[in-house]
């Protein structure tokens, strides 16, 4: 196993890695400023993730998506214990955007996602900007279908009930 | 299947986009890439002078053992020589000298018959006194 991941290490070209930059950099950005990491930060602690695996650091790649929602979520929590702060995201910092929507909106739909649990959260990024359905969610994950199905069935409840009061475009 | 308001609440978050990253430092890599392939060589460079060490030691060693060897060899030959000037020369020694160098050997015995053996030559030779005896 271990020598099988060494090897497909050494296998990985660095453009294969910025391939995977450019697809969910962006959605791993998102994803580390909803643990409460300003845009700035989440994106140091994306290029780190990215950057070690250029360097050869990073195993698992039989799931590489699951394994960088993995990283980034150490790498964000890592974040907050070295600088000893609270999730408290910088007020008015967006890390979504959309075309034509306010920015209470925007930073109401960030809000409503940093309120799900850890799990839920993962699946809602995975699946909406990752591009993953949720059968390769549950393979990158190595959870019953079931439950990775249930955990965004919750979430977008959650998240509607949160976003109810959200005056929309 | 999924329920309506599922599928507008997922419609509905496509609407938003991550924010764009910067894009990838990879130039960041090179430093510690390098350290890293430096790291590497540096056992490579250090197991290779080891073996060359190693190597240097071991031909100095024989070439130093050769040449004592030699010097050993030359020293008994030239002990053996001034034997031979001196005529100091045993029997065994005699016998090595006739195998290994006729000439010498010839010169020899030559040297040593004079001093052992009646002078028939010269004017006060043995022969000479003799005959006018």
């Amino acid at each position: 196993m271990r020598a099988g991941v060494l090897l497909e290490a050494k296998k990985r070209t660095a453009k294969q890695v910025k391939d995977w930059y450019e697809t969910h950099g962006a959605a791993l950005a998102a994803f580390a400023c909803s643990y409460g990491l300003d845009f700035a930060s989440a994106e140091d602690v994306v290029q780190h993730v990215f950057l070690n695996l250029l360097r050869g650091v990073g195993a698992d790649l039989q799931s590489p998506v699951a394994y960088f929602y993995r990283a980034v979520r150490n790498g964000a929590i890592n974040f907050h214990r070295v600088r000893q702060r609270e999730t408290a995201l910088p007020e008015g910092d967006e890390w979504l955007v959309s075309r034509g929507k306010s920015r209470e909106e925007i930073l109401a739909v960030q809000q409503a996602l940093q309120h799900l649990p850890e799990e839920q959260r993962e699946v809602v990024f995975l699946r909406i900007w990752s591009g993953l359905t949720l059968q390769e969610i549950a393979e990158a994950m190595e959870t019953p279908l079931n439950t990775v199905a249930s955990r965004f069935r919750y979430a977008l409840d959650k998240l509607r009930e949160r976003l109810a009061s959200v005056p929309t475009k | 299947m999924k329920h309506e308001p599922e599928q507008d609440m997922e419609k509905y978050l496509r609407e938003f986009q991550p924010r764009a990253v910067r894009a990838l430092e990879t130039e960041r890599t090179t430093e510690p890439r390098v350290a890293h392939e430096v790291a590497r060589f540096d056992w490579r460079r250090l197991a290779a002078a080891a073996v060359m060490l190693f190597a240097l030691g071991t031909s100095v060693w024989f070439a130093h053992r050769k040449s004592a060897e030699v010097r050993e060899a030359a020293r008994q030959q030239d002990a053996f020589g001034n034997q031979i000037r001196r005529q100091e020369l045993n029997n065994w020694q005699l016998t090595r000298l006739a195998l290994s160098d006729k000439e010498k050997f010839d010169e020899v015995l030559t040297k040593q018959s004079r001093e052992s053996l009646p002078n028939l030559q010269g004017e006060k030779s043995t022969l000479r006194v003799l005959a006018q005896e």
